[in-house]
């Protein structure tokens, strides 16, 4: 609907819409080419709109009448020829000619009345009387700037073109300046992803170039982007890691700002990330250590019993030699049971060989069998500790996912709340585990009834070296290396909760299956 | 040897233990030396054996089971009879003599030699 506007309310209504007449003359001055020669920053468009509405603003505080033109106006000093008197002579120093900058002018007025057309009814009675006055207005500026253009002299006009040229090329040493100086590695590409420009800190780094300005003075080849890295995710990623000979770095890829369009391309941002990785991949060693300080003590109490078994198997024999009882049926029956036993370590040995073993892909894998693994190493453990472990299976579907380190996530969540049962001496000790697809994720949900995690520490539990364990059992790496290994090898997530009886950590991966 | 099974083989005798195949190979090895060998996997159905059986002399117990642990079901016999002997078979030797000796126990750990047993065995009273 059209909103009646009057010349009382037409500041505030311009003031409103600025954003709208700043895309409009933009829209213009694409369209028609202008923006060949124009800023590349939204800004100074917007400065230009903000110009002449506060100089049509002071014109109006004056006078409401029509500010018509007579022939022996100087037209410098009201308001409308006082802005157009200083962009005339700003522009003409930038090497704008004339026919240029009035012909672009001309689209300015046109943005203005479109915006009226828009807003006002033609059968509106102000409507010819603010089209009047908006049109003397920019007159008013047009005859000042074309007055001012034609008195000044092409003496004059050289002279602000040479000083104008020597600040030009300051403004572009300024520049090269600024990109040198930046500390981390920074890269220019044009739109055909070849390298324009690169700092001091990337020349060096990638080209073995220890001058500044090296790159931008001297640069011999183009060299596309693409030999150092992935175009695919210079264009798809916000940010992405990349290793580097020795060197690991988070890579920034940002389209270049230009409304003007005539630089396209992007500036690629590095920053150099190894320490941190190197801590990261000490934390993952002290956890792999951690890890396997718990499945060895884990395989301790699973070969107990078959050797107490074996042993006891000789015992008998032993026993059967020293009271002349021996007879073959004994000693087929003992030998029987310490062949069993040893199948039997033997398998024990395989589930966590297994487990250790690098593996880097993805394997098809059924969630129930997922769940006997998790169950034949932890299982017993769980046994002796009288904590019933239930496994719940909504649909035992097949996943392609790495087993190995989804099995590390579940076995560090049941066994902190494996601990947190023993310490609190629970009664009824359970840990229930289930496992449901949902749509494109498979949710891992471990709940126990150990009384829940303390609200004040509920933020940290995920920071490294956090532990509430008793010093010799807690690394405090669990929960952070599970979230690490989710996070990175996933892209999932792990949320925690207390609910009524328990904590409840809930697995979210998303699967291909 | 043969003496000793002479000895022993009047004595009733209680073995606790949750896992079935330790359970088979020591009940056969107990058999070869005593006449009556009652055997259980938890500490619950052990309490209840040893209440219902007044004349048992010699009770073998694991310490990790479910439904009730060695330690309890030990303290429990130990209310009901101070001199009944109560040899515990245990897979970590993590509790001080001192402990054992307090209960009045013996113990020995897993895996058990055969010169350990006839040790034990010799002891019986």
């Amino acid at each position: 609907m059209k909103k009646l506007i009057s010349i009382d309310t037409l500041i505030p209504f311009l003031e409103e819409n600025e954003r709208w007449l700043m895309y409009r003359i933009l829209f213009y001055a694409k369209k028609y080419d202008y923006t060949k020669y124009t800023s590349t920053l939204v800004e100074p468009w917007r400065l230009s709109i903000v110009g002449l509405t506060d100089s049509l603003s002071l014109l109006l505080q004056k006078s409401k009448a029509i500010p018509q033109m007579s022939p022996d106006e100087t037209y410098n000093d009201d308001p409308p020829s006082m802005f157009g008197v200083k962009e005339a002579k700003l522009h003409r120093s930038r090497g704008v000619n004339l026919s240029m900058f009035f012909s672009l002018f001309k689209y300015y007025r046109q943005t203005y009345i479109d915006l009226l057309d828009g807003h006002i009814d033609e059968i509106d009675e102000d409507y010819d009387y603010i089209c009047d006055y908006l049109n003397r207005f920019f007159d008013r500026v047009e005859t000042s700037f074309v007055t001012e253009w034609a008195g000044s002299s092409s003496e004059k006009q050289i002279h602000e073109l040479s000083i104008k040229n020597l600040k030009l090329a300051n403004e572009k040493n300024r520049y090269l300046t600024l990109f040198d100086s930046i500390d981390n590695p920074a890269i220019v590409l044009n739109d055909k992803f070849i390298i324009e420009n690169c700092n001091l800190v990337a020349s060096s780094l990638f080209f073995n170039i220890e001058n500044a300005g090296s790159y931008y003075y001297s640069k011999q080849e183009e060299i596309n982007i693409s030999t150092f890295l992935d175009l695919e995710l210079v264009k798809a990623c916000k940010q992405f890691e990349w290793k580097y000979e020795d060197n690991y770095f988070l890579v920034f890829p940002k389209v270049l700002h230009d409304i003007s369009g005539k630089n396209e391309g992007y500036i690629i941002l590095f920053s150099d990330i190894s320490k941190l990785k190197q801590s990261e991949d000490i934390l993952m060693a002290q956890s792999k250590y951690a890890a396997m300080g718990e499945m060895i003590s884990l395989i301790a109490h699973q070969w107990r019993q078959p050797v107490t078994a074996i042993s006891m198997n000789i015992n008998n024999i032993l026993a059967d030699i020293e009271l002349d009882l021996l007879n073959s049926n004994g000693l087929k029956e003992n030998c029987e049971s310490v062949l069993k036993q040893t199948v039997h370590l033997s398998k024990t040995i395989d589930d966590f060989r297994d487990f250790f073993k690098p593996k880097k892909d993805k394997e098809i894998i059924k969630i129930s069998n997922l769940l006997e693994d998790v169950n034949s190493i932890l299982g017993k453990s769980l046994q002796y500790n009288n904590i019933t472990f239930t496994i719940s299976i909504k649909d035992d579907i097949e996943v392609v996912i790495y087993p190995r380190e989804l099995i590390q996530v579940i076995l560090a969540i049941i066994n902190n709340s494996k601990e947190a049962l023993i310490e609190k001496e629970i009664g009824d000790k359970c840990i229930n585990i289930s496992i449901i697809k949902d749509g494109e994720t498979l949710v891992i949900k471990i709940q126990d009834n150990a009384g829940g995690i303390p609200e004040d520490i509920m933020r940290k539990i995920f920071e490294p070296y956090f532990s509430t364990k008793k010093e010799k059992n807690g690394t405090g790496l669990g929960l952070y290396i599970s979230m690490s290994i989710i996070k990175k090898h996933f892209h999932g997530d792990i949320l925690a909760e207390n609910q009524e009886s328990g904590a409840c950590f809930k697995v979210v991966v998303p699967i291909e299956g | 040897m043969k003496e000793l099974k002479e000895k022993l083989k009047h004595y009733k005798v209680l073995f606790v233990d949750d896992e079935i195949e330790i359970r088979n190979a020591t009940c056969l090895f107990l058999k070869k030396f005593f006449d009556t060998v009652l055997v259980c996997e938890n500490g619950e159905d052990g309490l209840k054996i040893f209440k219902n059986n007044s004349d048992i002399k010699i009770v073998f117990t694991d310490l990790m089971m479910p439904k009730m642990d060695g330690i309890s079901m030990i303290k429990e016999i130990r209310k009901i009879s101070s001199d009944v002997e109560i040899v515990v078979v245990t897979g970590s030797d993590t509790q001080k003599d001192s402990y054992w000796n307090e209960i009045n126990c013996k113990y020995i750990i897993k895996p058990i030699t055969f010169n350990t047993l006839i040790e034990i065995l010799k002891e019986i009273k």
